[in-house]
């Protein structure tokens, strides 16, 4: 009996994943070019409220920026995302990423004129910062997808060159990227 | 932080069925500690379809694509969900209503995104209150049998969304490569709840596979079938230390069929349940070319340092049993 | 020459080569004694199972190869017994049973993530019991002590995997032939007759460790040691 109570919450531990949708995947490049703002940053806060035509419920993050790798949106940014817990309700949006307190990240972002800007591709523009390793390097948490540079190259898992990018790799790839670089 | 999902209704019933074993992915939720599945309890699962938004696809076209895919997935002999067509409505996809609604909007916001699934959960008594499906108009889309050149599939985008509906995660079983000058593209997916879609154009993703299969049957089993089908449960590690998120498929040597699931917990240890009995081998690999977050909770250190690796033992699925913990070795890259 | 000359002479041949077949076998052709108890080894051939890819589908509806599987039995050296009783002079009805432990294989190839070639085994213990039928054709040996037979017969198969959590079971049929050799044999006695046996035969096999219901034929030699009584 333990043993199938123990196997019973194997698959069960993850929450509603953040992304659960079918999507066209961007590459990092794609993302650094449409992006209004590319901006890392603490999570400061989670606010739900209703949507504009109060037809569902949207979250609102507080993000107190660290560092702009592209555009500038103020010291402290707001971003909305689909979904959150609102009075006796929950909306899952699942697609949409899910964000921590307190977590540092780096967000893709986009607008539509003066509105509170989103999240470029739901999850596909969040990077999640880790620290690794004894000395606490900092990386981002998902490998990002280059863009082929000769002809298309099938991935491959578990191809030793498929490793997590140190942050700081990372952002300057990113603002490469931004700028127009391939 | 957004706080773990309420409780459904169904949560007494699914702690006394407490079902030997899981299949890859499912939604979890958490209540009072307690992590539970999220599924529907009362079936048929009423649907209505939004006639608004509407573009390229007459309504009735989009009716009979969504309610092909439904009846796609009501088909599997051994799972138990059914679906009922409530009606046509004014409402949109994605409104708190009460109405699971599946239709088109317009969300240039998500230009990436073809379409979706979202839950409402009433959050004090742990109803599932409603689940709606929405297609992205920022994108082109077809009904035609064979496709349509350089537009989606609304069949196959419907049946991976009605899969995410009826309670299903996404699962890893495909390819995928860069594409020449950015971008990515499906070479080849075995699951229709791979989360990227095939090419626009293609309708290979009308059709389940076995992991989709095994999904809906783990979920809502016909009542004989946990008498008949068996696991594959056992333990992944890299350097002796247990690994989080490696995928792990089983392969059915004599049927040729693939099903996939995780290293689910701290302690590295998967299961993968309504497999039809006999003899499997497992294979584990990194999701290193994934989105992680459209696996996981965004909480979890997915490690994705080891190499692609297969057991080199025969694992034996018994009908009604475990095939008995097996451990899995992976090394570094 | 006359049709009635020619008759008679083939009368005259048949009852000279009855006569002596009956001399040949006023003996029972394996040895003196009814019942034979015989314990020895036994070697079964290679089993194929089948191959199947792994594939995954691609955008226009074909298959993208992930990794090819090939499976076998292995060959298995075992230890076989025998019970036997003999029903007329030429012919003995007999119950048999055998263990061994066959290896099944499946052999891993050509991952398309680079992952290296891997044999995924386990061990299966494999009973059998059956009953079938050996026959000694009128033959006359260039020794006296060496009997040739034809046998056949009908069992059933069981195949626990390694971890013992199925069983599969299964028919099997075989049929072969081999030679029996005396080196004791006494009319009178306890024991009548001791000797050697070594048969070949094929073994078909339904069901049990399989793809599929059909049958599979590998090949089997034993040999053993027998005592009459």
């Amino acid at each position: 009996m333990t043993t199938k109570f123990l196997l019973f919450f194997l698959s069960i531990l993850l929450a509603v994943p953040s992304s659960a949708t079918t999507i066209i995947p961007a590459d990092l490049g794609e993302l650094s070019r449409d992006a209004r703002a590319i901006v890392r940053g603490r999570v400061a806060a989670l606010d739900a409220q209703w949507t504009e035509d109060r037809g569902t419920i949207e979250t609102i993050v507080t993000l107190e920026v660290e560092h702009y790798l592209k555009g500038a949106l103020g010291q402290t940014l707001r971003f909305r995302v689909p979904g959150g817990d609102l009075g006796r309700f929950r909306s899952v949006f699942v697609g949409a990423p899910e964000f921590v307190v307190d977590e540092r990240v780096v967000v893709f972002l986009g607008a539509n004129g003066p509105s509170v800007p989103y999240v470029l591709g739901l999850s596909q523009g969040v990077f999640r910062i880790v620290r690794v390793g004894p000395d606490a390097a900092e990386f981002v948490a998902s490998p990002a997808t280059m863009a082929a540079t000769a002809g298309a190259v099938r991935i491959v898992r578990g191809d030793p060159s498929r490793r997590a990018l140190a942050l700081d790799d990372f952002e300057e790839r990113v603002q490469a990227l931004a700028r127009g670089a391939k | 932080m957004r706080r773990p999902l309420a409780a459904i209704v169904a949560a007494a019933l699914v702690f006394v069925q407490a079902p030997p074993a899981y299949a890859y992915l499912k939604f979890g939720v958490t209540v009072g500690g307690q992590a539970i599945t999220l599924k529907w309890t009362q079936t048929p699962v009423r649907y209505s379809i939004s006639n608004q938004g509407i573009t390229d696809v007459p309504l009735a076209d989009f009716q009979a694509a969504v309610d092909r895919a439904f009846a796609t997935w009501q088909a599997v002999p051994t799972a138990s969900i059914s679906y009922q067509f409530a009606g046509v409505t004014a409402a949109q996809p994605g409104r708190d209503d009460g109405l699971s609604t599946l239709g088109f909007q317009n969300r240039p916001e998500l230009d990436r995104v073809l379409a979706s699934t979202s839950f409402l959960i009433d959050r004090v008594n742990g109803a599932l209150l409603e689940s709606d499906i929405f297609f992205n108009t920022a994108f082109q889309w077809s009904v035609a049998p064979a496709g349509a050149t350089g537009r989606f599939d609304l069949e196959s985008t419907a049946l991976h969304e009605i899969g995410h509906m009826s309670g299903l995660g996404h699962s890893a079983l495909g390819e995928t490569e860069l594409r020449d000058g950015g971008g990515r593209r499906v070479l080849a997916a075995e699951s229709v709840m791979f989360p990227i879609a095939f090419s626009a154009g293609s309708v290979a993703g009308r059709t389940l596979k076995a992991d989709d299969i095994t999904g809906i049957t783990d979920l809502y089993p016909e009542a004989d079938f946990a008498r008949t089908s068996g696991s594959v449960s056992g333990r992944v590690t890299k350097e002796g230390q247990p690994i989080f998120g490696a995928h792990i498929v089983a392969f059915d040597v004599a049927r040729g069929t693939s099903v996939g699931s995780f290293t689910l917990t701290a302690d590295g240890q998967f299961s993968i349940g309504s497999l039809t009995p006999g003899i499997y081998i497992l294979r584990a690999e990194p999701i290193d070319d994934a989105d992680v977050d459209s696996f996981f909770d965004a909480a979890r250190n997915t490690d994705i340092d080891f190499r692609v690796v297969f057991v080199d033992r025969v694992v034996v699925v018994p009908k009604g049993g475990d095939s008995g913990d097996v451990a899995v070795a992976v090394v570094r890259k | 020459m006359k049709r009635s000359t020619l008759v008679a002479i083939g009368l005259c041949i048949l009852a000279v080569g009855s006569s002596r077949a009956a001399a040949a076998q006023s003996v029972p052709a394996a040895g003196p004694g009814r019942l034979e108890v015989s314990f020895g080894a036994l070697w079964i051939g290679q089993l194929a199972l089948g191959s199947n890819d792994a594939n995954d589908t691609t955008p226009t509806g074909g298959t993208l190869k992930i990794f090819s599987t090939s499976t076998d039995l292995g060959g298995v050296a075992g230890l076989e017994a025998r019970v036997g009783v003999r029903l007329l002079q030429s012919l003995e009805a007999e119950a048999e049973g055998s263990y061994g432990t066959p290896q099944l294989k499946v052999t891993i190839t050509g991952d398309i993530e680079n992952a290296p070639d891997v044999t995924a085994t386990e061990s299966v213990q494999q009973f059998t019991v059956g009953a079938g039928v050996v026959w000694h054709p009128p033959v006359q040996a260039a020794s006296g002590r060496l009997a040739p037979f034809v046998s056949g017969g009908v069992g059933q198969l069981r195949q626990i995997h390694e971890e013992k959590t199925s069983l599969e079971t299964g028919l099997y049929y075989y049929a072969g032939g081999g030679v029996k050799w005396l080196l004791f044999a006494r009319p009178h006695g306890f024991v009548n007759a001791i000797g050697l046996r070594v048969d070949a035969r094929a073994i078909v096999r339904t069901k049990g460790v399989a793809f599929d219901d059909g049958g599979h034929t590998s090949p089997a030699i034993g040999a053993s040691a027998f005592v009459r009584f």
